[in-house]
């Protein structure tokens, strides 16, 4: 392309905003911007601690608060349940051996 | 309605006269956004943000000027804010950081869609040098080339005299031709 075309393609670049027509923005813009501004609204609470449950980090750390909340809450039960087991079994062998009574009489009584 | 009397409405929280002004300017909104940051769903975001911005600050409208050039400086510092942060969002990447990776900040292809067909292709080229244009002449010639604003308006609206916009826009012709002459003869020798 010699330095005559160079200058052409130019000024035709330059002219090419010539007859634009403005772009326009997609429907419902307004709602948008109404929706906008409700949950930005001082008064709307429920919409202001949605925003704040909604943010990844609080989600996440209240994900994390729940699963360690579940692994305790398991592991507790866990552990209890492990202990009942085993004082009923001591219950029942003390039952069944009779190894705390000192006579036949001591058992009927039980 | 004349203007004081909007204002006023507006002041008072008047959802109907918000709603009138949105109509009215959503377009001269979302046009120069979309002249600024080239890209569709960013301009639609930041002309959300500036009728939000535009309720919100209307108290510190001191009505000295006409109620759209105060919009339109809302709408230019939004969306030049949002062209800076994503700058830096862009070179700031830590793994950029850590290998020292220059980042090339090319951007897309974008095509207007107010552009007449045949033009489609120079307005592309056009809009890339206009991103390597000064701030000041690029918000200049965006808002004579694609909004139609007179140098008076322009003045207003940037807050500058009307020689200073009469010199930004022989800027800003002489910059591009020089920024489309490097470039077809680097593409095209």
């Amino acid at each position: 392309m010699d330095d005559h075309k160079i200058n052409n393609k130019i000024t035709e670049v330059l002219n090419s905003f010539d007859g634009v027509e403005r772009a326009v923005p997609k429907p419902f813009l307004l709602t948008r911007i109404n929706a906008r501004l409700q949950q930005a609204a001082p008064g709307n609470s429920w919409g202001k601690a949605y925003a704040f449950i909604s943010r990844p980090l609080v989600a996440g750390l209240g994900l994390l608060l729940f699963l360690m909340v579940n692994l305790i809450i398991i592991s507790q039960n866990k552990n209890t349940a492990g202990g009942n087991i085993a004082t009923q079994n001591t219950n029942t062998a003390q039952y069944e051996f009779a190894i705390n009574v000192a006579s036949i009489y001591d058992i009927e009584n039980q | 309605m004349n203007q004081p009397d909007i204002i006023e409405r507006l002041k008072n929280g008047d959802r109907n006269v918000f709603s009138e002004i949105v109509e009215a300017c959503k377009d001269m909104v979302f046009n120069t956004t979309l002249g600024i940051v080239q890209n569709e769903e960013d301009a639609e975001d930041i002309t959300q943000e500036v009728f939000i911005q535009v309720y919100e600050s209307i108290n510190q409208f001191r009505g000295d000027a006409k109620l759209s050039t105060w919009i339109y400086r809302i709408t230019i510092s939004k969306a030049l804010d949002f062209e800076k942060k994503k700058r830096r969002q862009k070179n700031g990447g830590l793994l950029k950081r850590i290998f020292n990776e220059k980042s090339e900040d090319e951007p897309a292809h974008f095509n207007h869609p107010g552009i007449v067909l045949d033009e489609k292709e120079n307005a592309v080229v056009l809009f890339k040098a206009l991103n390597k244009l000064p701030e000041k002449q690029r918000i200049a010639f965006i808002l004579h080339k694609l909004e139609a604003q007179s140098y008076q308006e322009i003045a207003a609206v940037m807050k500058i005299s009307l020689m200073a916009v009469e010199s930004l826009q022989v800027r800003a012709k002489n910059n591009l031709r020089n920024i489309l002459k490097e470039y077809y003869e680097q593409h095209f020798k």
